[in-house]
């Protein structure tokens, strides 16, 4: 939240507590919103009408798959990305300083940063499945 | 400066237990409550065994008729209820109640009367459903209670005491979370930031956050299955439009991640233990990452119970997908442990010993679970033995051994005398070596096609040797813990004194005595790293606030049961939180909840009502902010000094963030039952069910927009409140209440309209429960508002501190409504005319 | 047997991959030899598969035993290493330590879990359903089998008989709570659902009897929910099924459907202590069975002690639809739903009393002297198909 210095040394660097929680839970909150919407999509898709519209070759329920993953991807990249910048603002030069290593900000955005790259790793391989029901569910 | 010995006395004098038989009934410490948590889940663990071991003589030949069918399905029903609901959730969170706030360094958990509340419906919730043996009717669905297996027409009275005991579990396990989820973020010591928390704290946090979502969700399916079976809703009656499959879906939605509420703190445990033993824990940034994602991903893996279900393909390998992946986390915290341990040399006593058993069965239970998540071959084994020996991998290695190494690395700690080490290895050699006999065979029994659940197995099968070896092993195992039991008396009465720090632990309940006195911190202790007990880092300069704040609070205060509020990612210190000494408050309420239940058991439903208003009542006066109480606080010196203040407001404050909590589980309530909607309404061939018009539009969107007012109108009284304006805060007020109260005459008058009953179709009861979950909101928010109003006209105080807080809380809580009415009024009146 | 088993699966040989379709050849025989089982004999294993889907599964297994296995054993070695060895990392133990772990926590399993998801999506996309094929209609009931060849016209309950070598298309269903279909030898399980139709499939590849039983528990006799599906070549399975449409009680119309045989009478006949029972009746006598006083008595004890009330034989007045259907019952292989063989001491005890055997069962013990009930099962046992001999 609106942390105070812990290290009374250091100019203290001012970071959005909105952007902070989103390089955290940013990876995680968009592979929620994957699976859910994918499987809505799948459960709601299979026994509609959508399964059978065609089009360019794949069925309706095949784009709308492809488009929450696209969709929930470039969120999880982007906590990624966020989380990144974060982390290397925090640290600046001092990456050794031990006032940074006692910010828990700075804990945050390197756990953002893993917690991001497996998440897009995991919204990647849960895209898979797509490419075996293009046609049909 | 008083001394040591005074400022502990002083402080004991406040925080000790109340004296006498009656004062039993009202503790609210959260070390008592710790070890009634505890001792009673394991009184429950030893009688869920005693079933098991029932079930494995029936089964060690074939058509064996030790038992007869109907007491062995009422034998696996209870089994497998009691381990998971009784034992498995209640011990882990015994532990954390006695040791989470010690490890943070705080003094209390965030709300003790709630702890006390917590563990009352606990109790209660555990004897109901052994109640049901007096009554010769006990349930014999399954634990997992699959519709229409337990619907009133395949199943008796049974499954009401399932039920009902189930939801006052389920609601001890909600309150635990929100009392976890706030203590872990607020109550930590002054400098303890997020990046040095134990990461059994992590596991916690983590538990407790998955625990308002996964529990509610079964709150709700417990409440529709109770709903189906006394009041003839038909939410799971697939004859009139319900679906046995929406059951399925909500159950698992709890149940999977209930899996790991269970493994996370004993992968806590597993960290804590191997972290003391190697002296050192590496991969700590990867291993709370790996919480993490176990947290949010063990949500996606519920249909992964439901592969022969027929869902559709694609749905089914979303979920194979998200299971293989939630490996990865698995994984990431195995290697770390090895990487720890590496070239350390560790003393392989008893609780090091219970922890590489734990790595060797969960890594097989692991494989297995990860066999299981392919479909195809998930299509053999499901509901098959292989299941069972995997589950019992998981679940045995995951969390049993854990916790018995937690148990054997803790007690000295509780009882400030150390077990003895060679009955520990006796301990776990017979639990590893019976483990091992009685489960392994089972993996192959579920290939050669013996199916889970059934009394007895053909010769023809041909696995009765296996069925042998399994049984012998259940005996084997079961010895392990009378070996504990007797280890643990033995320690009680002769047992060598454990002394501060008997393992060389680095978190901070080791830094206080065995047993820890009442009060548990003189004060507050400042944290400089993440193994408070090994590296006594230099202290900061004078100036620094954490410092500054540990000695405030150094014998403080002694007036009333104090303790330090911290900032939720860095830990730095933000006020002083009053916390209440014991009260029969949560016991009465308990018992309110108790005899409602049972009389809806012996439908009689008036007492119900006598029983259930009395609760509200007990609770209303528990709510109630106590005027002396506040006065106390405002004159007390403490909150001058140092800007530490005692009537803390927003975010800073514990009751914020429990109200935070509160809207969670609401929240997720109302998901739930949305979901059920339309998951019904996707399954039906007509909508609404049997031909009726869709509802008219004009009549409840005049209901519904008196709501929309009525936010509006909050919205003006808390202008009003902050500009400090007395009659325009009334005026607002009047509006809130008046807007809500028509809100609530409407819409009990549109139920009475409408053409069908919640008997005649899953829709009529999905369109009353929805109307009345948002009219129960509404009138709860109402009494929130008219005693916010009360307040504000009575007392003059000034519009900070308590009376901010309360009308912080109040918006919240009414914006919600809003929200909810909104949400609802889309379902209800407006989908049908889209979808 | 037992224990040298269990030593055998601790300590897997090295596999290699498999590549054959057929169990037998499985290359790493130890392993296989052990969880085939000792008896070699197994009615009800999913590793002993006699159809395609069953086999892809199986095969599945072993790669996945193969694969996950080998990364168990790599895991408790590194454990073991872990705890008996000096520190071989040095001052950069905190990074040396992270590779450590992502490589073998995170990296490892992902190279693992993403080819395995996509053989496991291989394998799903390839069981997909067939689209042609016989249909078989599976209602489950509490605690039997309600099976129907809707195109043939034919009922009959706890067997299933198809053609080797062709896909048959199972619509599945339930009469009352959740039941799940699952013939292990042939394939995975589906659930019957009440209120919906769920499509499945086996296929055989080769002729034999395989074993299957309810794998959803259904309460109270879940366990004796038991069936057998047995495959026959095409001719034999077209003479089967021409078999089963002939009404299974021929002289519908004859007087002796209503007539009363006094009691005394079957107990005085001659064939009161006679082999009968246990004979196979060939065709001349299946021709002639209403010549056999007893079984004329069996029938119409059947009829008065009130059967037809819940159990149907086609051609008779029999039309009760609680229990199974006894069209041709004297032919079946099983007895209550696969619990018990199908013989004629097996019938006459569960005739009598069929709670003594799946205590629980709907069908009532049958109140009749000893003489009646060995008539009904005379007359039960009369009733079989007529096999034409090729």
């Amino acid at each position: 939240m609106d942390a105070s210095p812990v290290g009374e040394n250091r100019e203290y660097i001012q970071v959005h507590r909105f952007q902070l929680w989103f390089s955290v839970l940013g990876g995680a909150v968009a592979w929620t919103l994957h699976l859910l919407l994918s499987y809505g999509v799948a459960e709601f898709g299979c026994v509609s009408p959508f399964r059978t519209i065609d089009w360019i070759g794949l069925s309706g329920v095949a784009w709308l798959e492809i488009l929450v993953t696209l969709l929930t991807l470039a969120v999880a990249v982007a906590s990624t990305l966020i989380a990144l910048r974060i982390k290397r603002r925090l640290l600046g030069d001092a990456a050794a300083s031990s006032s940074a290593a006692s910010d828990g900000r700075v804990f945050m955005a390197r756990s953002g940063v893993m917690a991001g790259a497996i998440f897009v790793f995991i919204i990647v391989v849960e895209a898979l499945p797509i490419l075996y029901f293009l046609r049909d569910c | 400066m008083k001394d040591v010995k005074e400022a502990s006395e002083q402080l004991h004098q406040i925080w000790r237990k109340p004296s006498g038989f009656w004062g039993w009934f009202s503790v609210v410490n959260n070390r008592l409550l710790g070890v009634r948590f505890m001792v009673t889940a394991f009184a429950f663990f030893l009688i869920g065994g005693v079933l098991a071991l029932l079930m494995r003589i029936q089964l060690t030949v074939p058509e064996n008729t030790f038992l007869s069918p109907q007491t062995y399905n009422e034998l696996f029903t209870m089994h497998g209820s009691t381990m998971m609901f009784l034992f498995a959730v209640p011990m882990l969170e015994g532990l954390a109640v006695y040791f989470l706030p010690i490890m943070l360094g705080s003094r209390d958990l965030a709300f003790p009367r709630l702890s006390a509340f917590g563990y009352w419906t606990y109790l209660f919730g555990g004897l109901v459903f052994y109640a049901s043996f007096f009554v010769g009717d006990v349930p014999n669905a399954g634990w997992f209670a699959y519709t229409p297996l337990s619907a009133s027409r395949y199943s008796g009275m049974g499954m009401d005491f399932w039920a009902l005991g189930l939801s006052l579990v389920e609601l001890s396990g909600i309150v635990a979370a929100v009392e976890i989820v706030v203590t872990v973020l607020k109550f930590r010591a002054p400098g303890m930031t997020l990046g040095r928390m134990p990461i059994f704290a992590w596991t916690m946090l983590a538990v407790g956050v998955m625990s308002l979502f996964a529990f509610t969700t079964l709150l709700v399916a417990t409440l529709l299955l109770e709903l189906d079976r006394t009041a003839g809703t038909q939410f799971f009656n697939p004859n009139r439009g319900g679906s046995n499959l929406l059951w399925q879906h909500l159950f698992w939605f709890f149940g999977h991640p209930e899996v790991y509420i269970i493994f996370l703190p004993a992968t806590g445990i597993v960290s804590t233990i191997v972290g003391t033993y190697s002296r050192r824990l590496l991969g700590y940034t990867i291993i709370t990452v790996a919480i993490l994602v176990t947290a949010f991903v063990s949500f996606g893996l519920w249909a992964h119970h439901m592969y022969t279900t027929g869902l559709p393909e694609l749905s089914l390998s979303f979920f194979a997908a998200a299971s293989l992946m939630i490996a990865l986390a698995s994984g990431a915290q195995v290697f770390a442990w090895i990487a720890s341990l590496w070239g350390r040399r560790p003393s392989l006593e008893p609780p090091l010993m219970f922890i590489l058993g734990f790595l060797v069965i969960f890594v097989m239970g692991g494989m297995t679970g990860v066999m299981i998540a392919i479909v195809p071959f998930d299509w053999q084994v499901h509901d098959t033995y292989f299941i069972v020996a995997h589950f019992h991998y998981v679940l045995i290695g995951g969390a049993v051994f854990p916790l018995m190494g937690g148990l054997y690395y803790w007690i000295p700690k509780i009882t400030g005398r150390m077990l003895n080490p060679l009955l520990g290895h006796a301990s776990f050699w017979a639990a590893f070596v019976g483990f091992h006999a009685t489960f392994f065979p089972m993996h192959l029994m579920g290939f050669w096609g013996m199916p889970r659940r059934v009394y007895t197995f053909p010769e023809s099968l041909g696995i009765e040797g296996h069925n042998v070896l399994a049984t012998i092993g259940a005996f084997v195992f079961g010895f392990a813990f009378l070996i504990f039991l007797f280890d643990l008396l033995v320690s009680l009465l002769v047992g060598e004194r454990a002394g501060e720090n008997p393992w060389n632990g680095d978190t901070l309940e080791w830094s206080i005595s065995s047993p820890p006195p009442s009060y548990m911190f003189l004060a507050p202790p400042v944290v400089r790293g993440r193994h408070p007990c090994w590296h006594r880092e230099p202290k900061g300069s004078e100036g620094d606030l954490a410092e500054r704040a540990s000695e405030v609070l150094w014998g403080q205060p002694t007036a009333w049961r104090g303790n330090l509020i911290t900032e939720a990612v860095n830990a730095t210190p933000q006020g002083i939180q009053y916390l209440p000494g014991p009260s029969y408050r949560p016991l009465l309420v308990s018992l309110g909840l108790l005899i409602a239940f049972l009389a809806v058991l012996t439908k009689l439903f008036l007492v119900t009502l006598v029983a259930a208003v009395f609760a509200l009542g007990v609770l209303a006066k528990w709510l109630w902010p106590d005027r002396h109480v506040i006065a106390m606080l405002r004159s007390s010196e403490l909150g001058r000094r140092e800007g530490l203040p005692i009537l803390v407001t927003g975010s800073r404050s514990t009751v914020w963030w429990g109200t935070i909590c509160l809207l969670t589980i609401l929240a997720t309530a109302l998901a739930a039952l949305t979901y059920a909607y339309f998951y019904i309404r996707l399954y039906a061939s007509e909508w609404p069910q049997t031909g009726l018009d869709p509802p008219a539009l004009l009549g409840p969107a005049i209901t519904y927009g008196t709501l929309l007012v009525s936010g509006a109108g909050l919205f003006w009284a808390n202008r009003a409140f902050r500009g400090g304006k007395a009659n325009a805060i009334q005026f607002a007020f009047t509006l809130v209440v008046l807007s809500g109260a028509a809100f609530l005459a409407l819409a009990v008058y549109g139920l009475v309209q409408l053409p069908f009953s919640h008997r005649d179709h899953a829709y009529g009861s999905l369109f009353y429960l929805h109307s009345i979950f948002i009219s129960l909101l509404t009138l709860a928010g109402l009494a929130l508002v008219g005693s916010a109003q009360i307040r504000v006209w009575s007392e003059h105080e000034d519009r900070e501190g308590s009376m901010k807080l309360q009308m912080q809380v109040t918006s919240l809580l009414w914006y919600f409504v809003v929200v909810a009415g909104v949400c609802t009024f889309t379902t209800l009146y407006l989908s049908p005319y889209v979808l | 047997m037992l224990k040298s088993s269990l030593l055998a699966e601790s300590s897997l040989p090295r596999p290699r991959p498999v590549r054959r379709r057929s169990l037998q050849l499985v290359p790493w025989a130890g392993v296989a030899l052990l969880l085939s089982g000792c008896q070699g004999d197994r009615v009800q294993s999913s590793l002993h598969p006699a159809g395609p889907a069953a086999e892809a599964v199986a095969q599945l297994w072993w790669v996945l035993l193969t694969i996950l296995g080998l990364y168990t054993l790599a895991v408790f070695v590194l454990t073991a290493l872990a705890i008996f060895r000096r520190n071989p990392l040095g001052r950069r133990a905190r990074y040396q330590g992270r590779a450590f772990i992502l490589v073998g926590g995170v990296i490892l399993p992902a190279v693992i879990l993403v080819p395995l998801l996509i053989y496991s999506l291989t394998t799903t996309v390839a069981l997909h359903q067939p689209d042609t094929g016989l249909t078989i209609r599976v209602v489950g009931h509490r605690w039997w089998w309600e099976i129907e060849y809707p195109g043939q016209g034919i009922v009959t309950a706890n067997e299933i008989y198809i053609p080797v070598g062709e896909p048959v298309q199972l619509e599945l269903t339930s009469a009352d709570v959740i039941h799940s279909f699952w013939v292990p030898q042939l394939h995975g399980k589906r659930d019957l659902l009440p209120g919906q139709t769920s499509a499945f499939w086996i296929e055989a590849e080769r002729a034999g009897v395989f074993r299957g039983q309810c794998a959803e528990f259904c309460g109270l006799q879940h366990a004796h929910m038991a069936l057998t599906v047995e495959a026959l070549p095409p001719e034999e399975f077209a003479a089967w099924i021409a078999g089963q449409q002939r009404p299974g009680d021929a002289p519908a119309d004859s007087e002796l459907a209503d007539s009363e045989l006094a009691d005394s009478e079957v107990a005085d006949s001659e064939l009161a202590d006679s082999e009968l029972a246990d004979s196979e009746l060939g065709d001349s006598e299946v021709a002639d069975r209403y010549a056999s006083p007893r079984v004329a008595a069996g029938r119409s004890a059947f009829f008065r002690h009130g059967c037809a009330a819940c159990h149907a034989i086609a051609g008779t007045r029999a039309v009760g639809q609680a229990g199974p259907d006894l069209t041709y019952i004297g032919s079946r292989p099983t007895l209550g739903a696969a619990t018990i063989p199908n013989t004629r001491k097996n019938l006459l005890a569960w005739v009598a009393n069929p709670q003594a055997i799946k205590p629980g069962v709907n069908m009532p013990p049958t109140h009749a002297p000893a003489e009646e009930i060995e008539a009904i099962v005379s007359y039960l046992q009369s009733l079989q198909y007529e096999r034409e001999e090729e």
